[in-house]
């Protein structure tokens, strides 16, 4: 047994798409849902005493502006938007973001499953082949490997396979038409996935431990695809 | 302005507190020692048992919240001094004196000592001396006391204001660990069916037995207002066996308390049918009768009552425990030192590998130990604790060094720790000497 003091991490991982086709509605929900998110961190002890969150962008390349953090510390930045789309980028920083953000936690700290919620409105557009940086993002003999949940909107509905084939079991296309709309629904999602699976109590990649709060009304999920 | 009259009562009542708590013999002896003071600095680093001078190394605390400690938790739950909001660290109320305050029993004698009949008054100090800033409630003076003058002269704070407790509780002295926050009020969601109480307790002799039990809800369920779904059971058999039940209802069913209730009371009953079981033999056998009734009389499936579950027997020559899924056991020996009887799985936390009741045979686990000393039976969120916790099985090794009553066990589960939020049952068993 444990000599010190370790607390239990939630690690969750938002890996937002900033493309040139976010710029508007769609960056403007992103950012002001993230506030909201603090504010849950804050006033939900059973959420914000395990939860901690990280925060990755990617166009042409992958950022991580928010390190995995005890949210309620954070200055949330302004998210921009910037040029095109490189999945690839997205995936190895988000690598790189787990990595950095559990090997910062003290050595023997309990940990649920790593989860990556994905969001894009497009399709990858950069020569960089995306689907070799993926298999090392979900890489199953890597002890850190997570859980990916994707949140496809706007064109993404012409896109499916690519979200099924990115996402660990969960797969989901906004319905609304308005991407403001959809992305404003999937922060609303995932900040209430957070909170449920934070205070489940069980490992997320367990059948009972990841809970996506994604309401049917407002999203369509996607079959798992089979390989 | 306060009339000297009342002034004089206060003084009265004041001599009485200062006298009960200088001679009872009560752990709460040490309540007006200025030294027991929490102040701002003590949050920063949290104390784990100020009575033992215990702290928690600063350098282990999670490095990405040690430094945001705002709220001090030791204030019992949805109830907070206001100098914790008060702009000025010089404006702290001890420690020792909040929590006097939030005594009400203590409050009502002491007033009814001094010749005051109206405990209406009573709370109306109390409740300007406390106020509660937990999100949601409504704080209409929270951090506007001026607190210097609340040791020594307590008439101070009589100024008339308005009520702004929502529940006062009684105060404990149980450690907080981590960098904790505030916690809301508790509450009962709308709707909730099969609600067991809030806490079950126990503390006394069975055959050549000591037990001590204390099941309680997580501060997850009493924030979202759903009930407990950790139950425990025992009973002693006509030849002088023990046999405990405890069980988890997994915390994505709604309606898993029925499950683990259920399974508790037929273990309870099958040790009365063949008192000559094996814990083993309990184990499948209430499982299976768990299921079977929650079909046939609640409607429930056996997916709506999972839950995990160990049986312990204990017998003149040894103790033998039996579980499904994550409850666990632990030997307690002295200076906090523990022994988990069963292999931690060491991957990721709350791995649930089986549930009951189950379709297919289940393979308990099975483990026998000598019962020459205290032996434990946790539930998972209280197990984790123990595993990853070095202050608090301090604290729970000096609880539980020796036989105590029901009131003491709730005491030793009234710790906060950063991130523990699920329900906590324990079920302690010493051999008589």
């Amino acid at each position: 047994m444990e000599n010190s003091e370790l607390y239990t991490v939630f690690p969750v991982f938002l890996l937002v798409d900033v493309s040139a086709s976010m710029a508007g509605g769609p960056i403007e929900a992103v950012n002001s849902a993230l506030p909201d998110l603090k504010k849950e961190m804050l006033s939900n002890p059973s959420v914000g005493e395990i939860a901690r969150v990280c925060v990755v962008t990617f166009s042409d390349v992958g950022r991580t502006v928010i390190p995995l953090c005890d949210l309620a510390d954070a200055e949330i930045p302004e998210i921009m938007v910037e040029g095109g789309t490189n999945f690839a980028a997205g995936f190895r920083e988000a690598k790189s973001a787990i990595i950095n953000g559990l090997h910062s936690l003290p050595k023997g700290t309990p940990f649920y499953r790593p989860v990556v919620f994905f969001m894009s409105d497009g399709e990858h557009t950069a020569r960089e082949q995306w689907d070799v940086t993926l298999d090392d993002l979900r890489d199953k003999n890597w002890k850190f490997a997570p859980e990916i949940v994707c949140f496809g909107f706007g064109d993404a509905k012409n896109n499916t396979n690519t979200l099924r084939r990115i996402a660990t079991r969960f797969a989901f296309l906004a319905k609304d038409t308005d991407p403001t709309v959809q992305v404003r629904e999937i922060m609303n999602a995932l900040q209430n996935s957070i909170r449920t699976t934070s205070t489940s109590f069980r490992d997320p990649t367990q059948a009972e431990g990841l809970h996506i709060e994604a309401q049917s009304e407002h999203f369509a999920q996607l079959p798992k695809m089979t390989l | 302005m306060i009339s000297r009259g009342k002034k004089r009562l206060w003084r009265l009542w004041w001599q009485e507190v200062v006298s009960r708590h200088s001679t009872s013999g009560h752990p709460r002896d040490n309540l007006l020692e200025p030294s027991a003071a929490l102040d701002e600095g003590s949050r920063e680093t949290p104390t784990i048992n100020p009575a033992d001078g215990l702290k928690t190394n600063s350098a282990k605390i999670d490095n990405y919240t040690a430094a945001t400690s705002k709220v001090d938790s030791r204030v019992p739950i949805g109830i907070r001094s206001a100098s914790l909001s008060s702009p000025s660290p010089n404006k702290a109320i001890p420690a020792q004196f909040r929590e006097i305050t939030t005594d009400s029993k203590l409050l009502a004698t002491a007033v009814s000592t001094a010749g005051v009949t109206s405990v209406d008054h009573v709370s109306t100090v109390a409740d300007e001396t406390l106020t509660t800033n937990a999100p949601g409630m409504d704080v209409p003076n929270a951090g506007t006391l001026a607190a210097d003058s609340a040791v020594s002269e307590p008439a101070a704070l009589m100024t008339p204001k308005e009520p702004v407790v929502s529940m006062i509780e009684a105060p404990t002295k149980a450690p907080t660990i981590g960098n904790v926050r505030g916690l809301p009020a508790p509450c009962l969601a709308a709707g909730v069916q099969y609600r067991a109480p809030t806490i079950m307790l126990d503390g006394l002799a069975v055959g050549s037995y000591h037990l001590a039990g204390a099941s309680q809800s997580g501060t997850s369920h009493l924030i979202n207002g759903s009930p407990r779904q950790d139950a425990y059971d025992f009973v002693l058999t006509a030849a002088g066996r023990l046999i405990v039940a405890i069980a988890d209802g997994l915390g994505s069913r709604p309606t898993s308390q029925v499950g683990a209730r259920l399974f508790c009371e037929h273990v309870v009953a099958a040790g009365v049918r063949k008192p000559d079981g094996s814990a083993r033999d309990y184990l499948i056998a209430a499982a299976a009768r768990a299921g079977a009734v929650a079909e046939s009389v609640y409607a429930l499936t056996y997916d709506d009552i999972s839950f995990v579950a160990a049986v312990a027997v204990f017998s003149s020559e040894e103790c033998e425990l039996a579980r499904i899924g994550d409850v666990s056991g632990f030997s307690c020996h002295a200076n906090g030192v523990f022994e988990e009887l069963f292999p931690a799985d060491g991957g990721s936390i709350n791995v649930v590998a089986a549930s009951l009741p189950s379709t297919t045979a289940p393979t308990p686990e099975i483990r026998k130990t000598l019962s020459n000393g205290p032996v434990v039976l946790v539930t998972d969120g209280l197990a984790n604790d123990i595993r990853t916790s070095a202050g608090l099985r301090l604290w729970l090794g000096e609880q539980w060094r020796m036989p105590i009553g029901a009131y003491a066990m709730a005491e030793s589960l009234r710790y906060r720790r950063q991130g523990s939020h699920d329900d906590r049952t324990a079920v302690v068993v010493w051999p008589k000497s």
